[in-house]
């Protein structure tokens, strides 16, 4: 075909010059979002309720790191290494598990509305952890919420499989079918059980990080970056997939091995993160979003991004949660009431593509 | 076998074609083969078969019964990834929920040179430019596919499924939704396409003009459905060897195509009548034809 020769120099040369000079901030920007969580984690660990000037933690920290020397009482080993360590990092696994499970599901379903709580997971996680507190005693809350979670992700994907088939909007009504089940079975604990372990099982149910220690980050963390590791590695995928899945069938995808893929790793990451967190609203749809709106969908950059912005967003959001008022407030609360505004202006103010 | 021989096995080749989908059968014993380089249109009513046979074709469908050979090779016996890298699809108006870039749409394509844990690499996005520029659209590869128009997403589409570097190429409607001009560009890419890079084209049309000054040959459907007024059905009915591979048998004797071959014989004011069921006049105004329907 002959192109006109204006056409011609209009070729693409010129236009990634023009587009690199554009993008120039953004790669910047990239960067930094890529290494947020570092100076996230560092402010974050001189917050906190104990009265431990930041003088105080620097030495305390340079005593231990370098060959600086200082006496101090054991009590701040506790408070720093055994309460704001373990708080903050798992903080930051919670929220890449939630946003990088959130990038992958509305990927998949290629729908702005979607969720990791999508297919069911946090109807089935508060069932397991009620379960758990007011029935089993014996069963750890971690555990009963985690396998509980995953039996409803099981559950909504094998009701919406018809013939090796799974069509995303059988999907999505199988998980809404799920999520009722379990949130009946829930109500029936509730109804049935004690005042005092209805109470926990609501502050459980908030989203939570205060009980944070050691052994609830070393039990989640494997499961948590086994599957933000996988969704990382086929994150391209993720761009055929989002296209369409007669147009993944067509470039020779096999969009159901894929799609099981997905859906696992994005629900064993986002499980384990609820399982020791409770159910922390907002993350998994807005981070992603968010990330969506600065650096547009394409997933090589979506995914890395949702797993550090993710990280350093829900390390500063419990640091209000716990900061702020002299008291403690479940994070998920304010997860969801920071979250809107911010997403609220975003919207507002940056111009709005795609969604159609 | 000599070099003749092997050279009229290129190309596709249905063979006994059968598809039924819930008890209605779409496609019974469709035969035709198509030659490498050709472009070839299938036309005929709405639900005589044509995007399913396209979809038989790409492997997007089973058929009940029959063969499609691409190359001498059926296409039930090449893994998904090969098929892909001969064969290219571009369906019916696509259109994506996010603001990918058209670089990105267009990257997609890569797909089956890229290994598991692969992103593309700086080869494919060079091959992706290429296509770009050859359609004459480079100049807004980084513009989001959601904010470009309609003909000009129909040309990224095309674009795609050329990334994928095929010898054949199904269009299913490539000009619906179009305007006249975005048509016209469309039909004439599909054709240089065939000429520069040797591909073989396989489309569907709604409009007959157009299938008649671009295509070198002309495959003409009719709905199958159309016969049941015969009373081949209530036939079928009283019979007590009644089971459904016989009702398709008993009621349906006819074959979808009506006509195939070059585009001055098939469309011809009889063979239309038959596939579409009206009358048609056919003009011949230097030395290219026209259907004007009679109203």
């Amino acid at each position: 075909m002959k192109l006109p020769e204006k056409e011609k120099n209009y070729g693409y040369p010129a236009c990634r010059l023009g587009v690199s000079f554009y993008s120039g901030w953004k790669n910047l920007a990239y960067i930094l979002f890529l290494f947020l969580p570092v100076p996230v984690f560092l402010f974050s660990i001189f917050l906190g309720t104990y009265p431990l000037s930041p003088l105080e933690l620097i030495k305390v920290l340079l005593s231990h790191f370098t060959a600086y020397e200082y006496s101090y009482p054991s009590v701040y080993d506790t408070v720093i290494l055994n309460i704001r360590f373990p708080r903050v990092l798992l903080a930051m696994m919670v929220g890449a598990a939630l946003s990088t499970s959130g990038a992958t599901f509305q990927g998949i379903f290629r729908n702005p509305l979607v969720s990791p709580y999508i297919l069911g997971l946090s109807s089935g996680a508060a069932f397991g952890a009620a379960l758990s507190i007011s029935v089993i005693p014996e069963l750890p809350v971690q555990v009963g919420a985690f396998i509980f979670s995953l039996v409803a992700l099981g559950f909504s994907y094998i009701m919406a499989r018809t013939g090796g088939q799974t069509s995303t909007v059988a999907l999505v009504l199988s998980g809404v079918i799920t999520s009722a089940v379990f949130g009946a079975l829930l109500s029936i604990i509730q109804f049935t059980t004690d005042e005092k372990a209805v109470q926990s099982i609501v502050y459980w149910t908030l989203g939570c990080l205060h009980t944070s220690h050691w052994p609830k980050f070393f039990d989640s963390f494997p499961l948590v970056a086994a599957g933000c590791l996988v969704i990382y590695l086929l994150r391209w995928k993720l761009n055929v997939l989002a296209l369409g899945e007669e147009e993944a069938k067509a470039v020779g995808m096999n969009v159901e091995l894929y799609k099981a893929i997905f859906i696992t790793a994005a629900s064993l990451a986002a499980s384990a993160a609820v399982a020791v967190a409770g159910i922390i609203g907002l993350v998994g749809l807005i981070v992603p979003h968010m990330l969506r709106m600065i650096f547009g969908p394409d997933h090589r950059k979506l995914i890395p991004l949702s797993i550090t912005f993710g990280a350093a967003f829900l390390a500063l959001v419990d640091n209000v949660a716990r900061s702020t008022l002299g008291f403690e407030i479940p994070v998920g609360i304010i997860t969801t009431l920071l979250g809107a505004p911010f997403f609220l202006y975003l919207l507002r103010t940056t111009k709005m593509v795609g969604w159609e | 076998m000599n070099k003749k021989q092997i050279q009229k096995n290129k190309g596709i080749s249905v063979e006994n074609l059968t598809l039924s989908y819930e008890k209605n059968l779409v496609l019974n014993n469709v035969n035709f083969s198509i030659k490498k380089g050709s472009v070839v249109t299938l036309v005929g009513p709405n639900g005589c078969g044509k995007t399913t046979l396209l979809k038989i074709i790409n492997g997007f469908l089973r058929q009940n019964e029959g063969t499609v050979y691409i190359d001498s090779r059926n296409i039930e016996k090449i893994a998904n990834r090969d098929l892909a890298r001969i064969l290219g699809h571009v369906s019916q108006m696509h259109k994506s929920s996010f603001p990918f870039s058209v670089l990105d749409v267009v990257l997609t394509g890569r797909m089956p040179y890229i290994s598991i844990f692969s992103t593309p690499g700086k080869e494919d996005v060079e091959k992706a430019y290429e296509v770009l520029e050859f359609m004459g659209i480079a100049h807004f590869a980084q513009r989001p596919y959601t904010q470009i128009s309609g003909g000009e997403r129909q040309m990224v589409m095309i674009a795609k499924a050329l990334a994928q570097e095929p010898d054949f190429l199904l269009l299913d409607e490539p000009t619906s939704f179009l305007d006249l001009k975005n048509q016209i560009h469309v039909l004439k890419t599909i054709i240089s396409l065939a000429k520069t890079r040797n591909i073989t084209v396989l489309m569907t049309l709604h409009e007959p003009n157009h299938a008649l000054l671009f295509s070198d040959e002309i495959i003409l459907l009719r709905k199958l459905n159309g016969l049941k007024n015969d009373n081949f059905s209530t036939l079928y009915e009283n019979s007590p060897e009644a089971s459904p591979e016989k009702k398709n048998l008993l009621a349906f004797p006819m074959k979808n195509i009506v006509s195939l071959g070059a585009p001055e014989k098939v469309m011809t004011p009889e063979k239309i009548k038959e596939a579409y069921g009206i009358a048609v006049e056919v003009l011949e105004h230097k030395g290219k034809r026209m259907i004007i329907p009679e109203i």
